[in-house]
């Protein structure tokens, strides 16, 4: 029997720009609870315009304060363009006619990075999520840098040779790949990727000869 | 499933079972024991330290007790089994006697010592009880006792297993003694490590046998009862996690043996597995352990799915057991997607619909075990996993629904009600436990026809979904379990249903924009769209699908088409959002023209992403105004000639930093802002939802526009002109809306993105009279000029006619007219566009003013109304001065008693004035009365004048013939007429009248002064300096009235004598009054003078007031009336007198 080592892929881009702190932005939640959330630390707005800052309350100790601005965390619309925070960014697959059918598990998995992300049970360094989803064909697992990239891997279920820490490798080589992307000044992020190295680096995990 | 249950017998419990104590010795009084100790050992958890470094755990010992039966106990031995196994032995007694000791008990013991040794059992202890009998004891303790002697005899090495205590129930101290407490704590300590040897023990048999493994006659079954029933001590023991650990590696090596066949390691055992499923029928057993599987298990006729249960049943019990629900549901998905993916490595052949029913029993008995979860936090943590099993049911109820012909639309053929009765057969038979009946039973219902399958279908969706939208997972309730929705709607034929469930998951997916996903939904809601005949939703929705790049070419053009169609046939005008339509890429905004900055063109750049060239009957911009002109005259400096927009810039927001200092001036923090924020802030949802009726407020949408266009796919350059704009107030514009109309009906808006903008300045109509160069106007002859109009930007219409008005006294005519008149109308001579302006040449005639007032300028204004078609009318009024071209001056002239009349004319034109010749004559009292007599040459009669020269004429008036004539005071005033004719020097037929009306009042001479200056005394002839002289003045009343015979009044004079004072000193009274009696008609005045200064010197002059003295009697005080030019005649005016040197002192 033919095995095939991973089925599919992808890769989304969260956030670029409300990366401070953690971030436990749920786009289900009502847009009325857009109130300006204390991240850490306490701390008081100079005015209303400023979205973060150091404070110096006195000499040779410096406070560092994170806060959120107001409005752009919650509301997804404002300032990125529409459907900017979970669009794929990348997506890639051995077999197309599977395609469909894993969009949308994949598309419902985001569901359970957030809802994990959210609880913030789990220890936030370490990025691997673990298997998000599962059906009786496929198992979705997902990734989140703390810039809340996310990126899933999707294996067939008969598939039990690939245990959590190659998978775990998978994903550390695709952050690794997109990190050296991210450091292209060519590269817009937030982008489709359509970069020839990544799309290398992908392939070759698809195909396991990493 | 209790023991009153008839096959009560099949249930093993393994709480029934606690580590078993055997006891023997004195019976009766460990009887008397039993209950003290079993309370005492399991009264506290006590920590089981194990071998091997592993993890410790708390126990609590609760145990039972049998009498030591020595047979019992051989065959417990050697049976495998643990649980029900004695795992301690104890010998009690009461002896304290040593001669009895001696006689009997320790026979008694050597002989239970025995069959302990016989029995390799180390795990023994004996109890010496000690019944103190305070009374009877003897002060002296004895040498040894009986606790001593056993001891020795029997526990030498393992002085623990001798316990020596006090009857407890008989001391006062009860269990509280020291004794006890050791006795208890021992016991346990001792259960403990005879249950750690043997577990050890056990352990070791089980590796033993799993190395086993290859052997062909090894069986996992066997193997599976083995580890079984350590899991089982383990469980009797309380330590549900050890025990689970148990099933959990029984469970990984289960699923690795079948992973192993796939590679060809098919061992004999799982062969037995393989063979084809005739139940399918799944049994959760929570409280129990069916004997009767076990024994299957033992004999190998379990199917897998049935051995699956089983072992999952064994997890979740000692999962809810350790009180951890959730993680029973957590690992029910995998144990189902387990299962049902080891039947397909196994290739096991299972009738089809087989694995659906058994998922769908064991997922409903799960959801069951869920839902009796009792702790409210378990059961939200349940309910995050229920969700994920509930759409796997529905996922297998739609599959069963297919394949027995049950979903709605369909017929049930004969074949598929014989596949329904099978697949219930095949639930119905195995174990009949009423766990497992009720979901039979419900799945029974479900399966019996299509009215129950869809209720039921339908009630598992919605339990789904909402449990999906109670954990907040709304891309899975939408996206997962909605659109299954769909699909059974669509069978169903309930397209609103349908709709609704596709058009929630096409929220999300566009909220995510995922575009393959996008365009999956929107195929399916176009049909529905369609059914329902929502024409706005059906264009919206095939202009997406069209312009969807993910679609292929052929399907975007099919909807294209669709959709055009769609708009033809129906009336509905349709407006939306641009979205991924049309994507602008730049707009840029060019102002040709400085002067008024209207941007002549606007340049768009888009993508287009219709699948084909659309002829756009209109592409148009709105503009909202920023601020009117008046407001803005500052900034309208700022606004730049070109404004342009690239939408690739667009996403880098425009951040600075932004630090804060203290109070102090210290620097407190800094951070990043970005700047215009809230333009970026603006919720773009908002605007998009609603575009028509942003659009429709607007009321500049057509000022930007372009007709006709060709959009192909790909980019596209268009410019756009800005038209129409006259009628639009001054002020600064905004690019506001794009609107493209792709074909009739059909509009697509989008916004443009803030800050392009324009000014515009509006001109008003003007008009002016063309004057050449330091050239001006005259009034009172006819001038030649030229009307230019310049038509303002905001006149709408071409002018029709146009009406001239002028103020009165003020007549034109066109040239090619001949008649002045002061209003009339030109038609237009306007030409369509070319030109705004208009000249029209012009002869003017302004009448001359009233002279009298000696006015400069003459002002008359011309007012011009445009007429247009429409009834708008625009007035532009023009001022024109004009100046006179001369003036008339008259003066009395007085000699004596005669009277002149003298005219100036003075010329102010740049050309030469003629001037016919003038003539004068008395209007008043009567044209008659005054004669007049020309002094004036009449030689010559045309005068020509140039600018400032000035021409007099002289009249004498005749008086005495007029006095003659005349009565009494009307005489005092004379109306007299100046008439000449005057033409430019140029033009002599053009001749105007000019008439110059004036009155001369009290013009007759009432009184005549001579006066002069003589040498006073005989000092000699001629005056000499700082002599005194005398001035004499001689008054003299007019001597008119002699003549009428009327008797002169009193008169009285006032003089004063004016002389310079560098040259006259007035030596005597400078003035006074001079009264004339009746009749006497001359008087002289004396006044003594001296000149200052030798030389012809002017004498000096009188000034002289009409005087009325006061008159106490009337109240009248004394006044001073000035007479007017004429009736003073000083005929001495202007003499001089020599002055000689004064004569030197030598000469004299």
């Amino acid at each position: 029997m033919d095995i095939k080592e991973v089925l599919f892929f992808i890769i989304l881009i969260v956030s670029i720009t409300k990366s401070f702190g953690e971030n436990d932005y749920t786009p289900t939640q009502s847009i009325e609870d857009t109130e300006d959330e204390q991240i850490y630390s306490n701390h008081k707005y100079f005015d209303e315009d400023s979205m973060g800052s150091i404070q110096k309350y006195e000499p040779g100790r410096v406070q560092i304060k994170v806060y959120r601005g107001p409005d752009i965390i919650e509301n997804d619309e404002s300032y990125a363009a529409h459907g900017f925070w979970n669009a794929p960014k990348y997506v890639t697959s051995l077999n197309a006619e599977d395609e469909l059918q894993i969009q949308y598990e994949i598309h419902s998995s985001i569901d359970f990075v957030e809802e994990k992300l959210k609880t913030g049970k789990k220890d936030m360094r370490d990025l691997y999520l673990g298997l998000l989803y599962s059906t009786e064909d496929h198992k979705v697992y997902g990734y989140v840098t703390n810039t809340k990239v996310k990126f899933f891997v999707v294996i067939d279920s008969s598939n039990l040779l690939l245990r959590d820490n190659e998978i775990r490798f998978m994903f550390r080589k695709l952050h690794t790949a997109y990190t050296d992307l991210m450091c292209n000044p060519f590269y817009i992020p937030g982008d489709y990727i359509t970069s020839e190295n990544f799309n290398k680096v992908a392939r070759g995990i698809l195909t396991g000869n990493s | 499933m209790t023991t009153a249950n008839p096959i009560g017998d099949d249930a093993l419990r393994i709480s029934d079972h606690k580590p078993l104590i055997t006891y023997a010795g004195d019976k009766e009084l460990f009887e008397s024991l039993k209950l003290v100790l079993s309370q005492s050992l399991s009264q506290e958890p006590i920590e089981w330290r194990r071998q091997y470094g592993r993890p410790m755990k708390m126990v609590t010992l609760s145990t039972d007790f049998v009498p030591f039966n020595k047979d019992a106990v051989a065959e417990q031995i050697g049976s495998r089994n643990l649980v029900g196994r004695p795992i301690m032995h104890t010998f009690w007694t009461q002896c304290l006697d040593m001669e009895v000791y001696k006689s009997l008990l320790r026979d008694e013991i050597d002989k239970w010592m025995n069959e302990m040794n016989k029995h390799n059992i180390i795990d023994w202890v004996i109890v010496v009880v000690e019944t103190y009998d305070l009374r009877k004891h003897s002060k002296l303790l004895p040498r040894t006792t009986v606790f001593d002697k056993i001891k020795s005899d029997f526990a030498e090495k393992k002085a623990d297993r001798c316990l020596s205590v006090i009857n407890p129930p008989k001391s006062e101290v009860r269990c509280g003694s020291s004794a006890w407490r050791a006795l208890i704590t021992n016991v346990r300590l001792l259960i403990l490590s005879a249950f750690d040897r043997l577990f050890l023990k056990y352990e070791d048999n089980i590796r033993n046998y799993r190395e086993q493994r290859n052997d062909p006659s090894w069986s996992f079954c066997k193997y599976f009862l083995y580890q079984e029933e350590l899991a089982f001590a383990l469980e009797m023991l309380g330590i549900h996690d050890e025990a689970l650990v148990q099933y959990d590696e029984l469970d990984a090596m289960f699923t690795q043996f079948i992973l192993n066949s796939q590679v060809g390691n098919v061992p004999q055992w799982l062969t037995e597995f393989q063979v084809v499923l005739e139940w399918w029928s799944a049994v959760l057993f929570m409280k129990n352990i069916s004997r009767k599987q076990r024994e299957a298990i033992k004999s190998r006729k379990l199917s897998l799915l049935e051995f699956r249960c089983y072992l999952f049943s064994r997890q979740a019990s000692l999962l809810m057991a350790a009180s951890k629900p959730w993680i029973v549901a957590e690992r029910a998905l995998i144990f189902l997607h387990q299962a049902v993916s080891d039947l397909k490595t196994l290739e096991i052949e299972c009738p089809q619909g087989s694995v659906a029913c058994w998922v769908l029993q064991c997922c409903a008995q799960i959801l069951v075990i869920c839902q009796s979860v009792k702790k409210p936090e378990h059961l939200e943590e349940c309910s995050h996993h229920t969700a994920p099993l509930l759409y796997y049911s529905l996922k297998k109820l739609y599959e069963l629904g297919d394949l027995c012909g049950l979903l709605p639309g369909s017929v049930q053929t004969s074949k598929q009600l014989h596949t329904v009765q099978v697949l219930c057969g095949g639930m119905q038979s195995g174990h009949d436990l009423t766990t497992a009946t009720e979901s039979v039973a419900t799945l029974k219902t479900a399966l019996s026809s299509s009215e129950t399958f869809s209720k039921h279908y339908l009630d598992i969706a919605e339990l789904a979904i909402s449990t999906y939208k109670h954990n907040k997972l709304m891309r899975c309730a939408h996206s997962l379990v909605g659109l299954e929705l769909a699909k059974f709607y669509t069978l169903s034929g309930d397209t609103t249903k349908r709709t609704m469930f596709l058009v929630k998951a096409l929220k999300l997916f566009e909220q995510d924009n995922w575009k393959l996903l996008i365009v999956q939904t929107n195929l399916e809601l176009v049909k529905c769209f369609k059914k329902i005949g929502n024409v706005d939703q059906f264009v919206k929705t095939c202009l997406q699908l069209a312009s969807s790049s993910e679609c292929n070419p052929k399907v975007r053009q099919d909807h294209f088409d669709q959709m055009s169609k769609m708009i033809q046939d129906s009336n509905i005008d349709c407006i939306y959002p641009m979205d991924d339509v049309l994507v602008l890429a730049q707009i840029d905004v060019k102002c040709n023209n400085e002067e008024s900055n209207y941007p002549s063109t606007v340049s768009l750049k888009f993508k287009s992403n219709l699948p084909k060239t659309v002829l756009c009957p209109k592409i148009a911009i709105s503009v909202v105004i920023g601020s009117a002109l008046k407001k803005m005259k500052n900034k309208l400096s700022l606004v730049k000639s070109t404004y342009s927009y690239d939408i690739n810039k667009d996403n880098i927001l425009p951040m600075t930093y932004n630090h804060n200092y203290q109070q102090d001036g210290h620097f407190a923090s800094t951070g990043i802002t970005c700047l215009n924020q809230k333009s970026y802030l603006r919720r773009q949802d908002s605007q998009r939802r609603k575009p028509s009726m942003n659009y429709n407020k607007n009321n500049y949408h057509d000022i930007i526009s372009a007709n006709n266009v060709n959009i192909q796919p790909g980019m596209n350059s268009i410019d756009l002109t800005l038209n129409n704009s006259n009628n639009i107030e001054s002020g600064i514009y905004f690019l506001d809306k794009l609107s493209v109309i792709l074909q009739p009906r059909l509009e697509l808006i989008t916004s443009i993105p803030f800050g392009l903008m324009f000014a515009l300045k509006n001109i008003n109509s003007t008009a002016q009279l063309v004057l050449p160069v330091n050239k001006c106007l005259f009034a009172g002859i006819e001038e030649m000029s030229t009307l230019s109009l310049q038509f303002g930007t905001k006149s709408k219409k071409i002018v029709e006619k146009i009406r001239l008005h002028s103020t009165p006294g003020l007549t034109f005519c066109l040239e090619d007219k001949t008649e002045f008149c002061s209003e009339m109308y030109v038609k237009s001579p306007l030409s369509t566009n070319s030109s705004h302006s208009v000249s029209l040449p012009i002869k003017l005639f302004a009448q001359l003013p009233p002279l009298k007032d000696h006015p400069r300028i003459v002002q008359h204004k011309l007012w011009i109304k445009c007429e247009t078609s429409s009834d708008d009318e625009e007035i532009i009024c023009v001022s024109i001065d004009f100046n006179l071209p001369l003036t008339v001056t008259h003066r009395l002239h007085t000699c004596h008693y005669r009277k002149f009349v003298g005219i100036n004319i003075a010329c102010h034109t740049d050309w030469s004035l003629a001037l016919m010749i003038p003539e004068i004559i008395g209007v008043s009292p009567t044209n008659s009365v005054v004669e007049l007599t020309s002094l004036n040459s009449t030689c010559d009669p045309l005068t020509c004048l140039k600018n400032g020269e000035t021409i007099g004429y002289l009249w004498e008036i005749n008086l005495s013939s007029t006095d003659i004539k005349t009565v009494g005071p009307l005489a005092e005033s004379l109306k007299l007429n100046f008439q000449t004719k005057y033409s430019s020097a140029e033009k002599p037929d053009c001749t105007q009248d000019l008439n110059f009306e004036f009155t001369i009042n009290n013009y007759k001479t009432l009184l005549l002064i001579e006066s002069g200056v003589e040498m006073a005394g005989k000092s000699g002839e001629f005056c000499r300096m700082n002599t005194v002289c005398t001035y004499t003045a001689n008054f003299k009343r007019s001597e008119h009235s002699e003549h009428l015979n009327i008797p002169q009044r009193e008169i009285s004079f006032k003089y004063e004598i004016v002389a310079d004072k560098t040259m006259w000193a007035v030596c005597g009274r400078g003035s006074d009054v001079i009264t004339f009696p009746p009749n006497s008609i001359s008087q002289t005045v004396s006044v003594e003078v001296m000149p200052l200064i030798s030389g012809f010197l002017p004498i000096p002059t009188l000034n002289v007031f009409r005087y009325f003295p006061s008159n106490s009697r009337q109240n009248i005080e004394s006044k001073l009336e000035q007479f007017s030019i004429g009736q003073v005649y000083d005929a001495s005016k202007g003499v001089q007198t020599h002055v000689l040197p004064r004569i030197s002192a030598d000469t004299s």
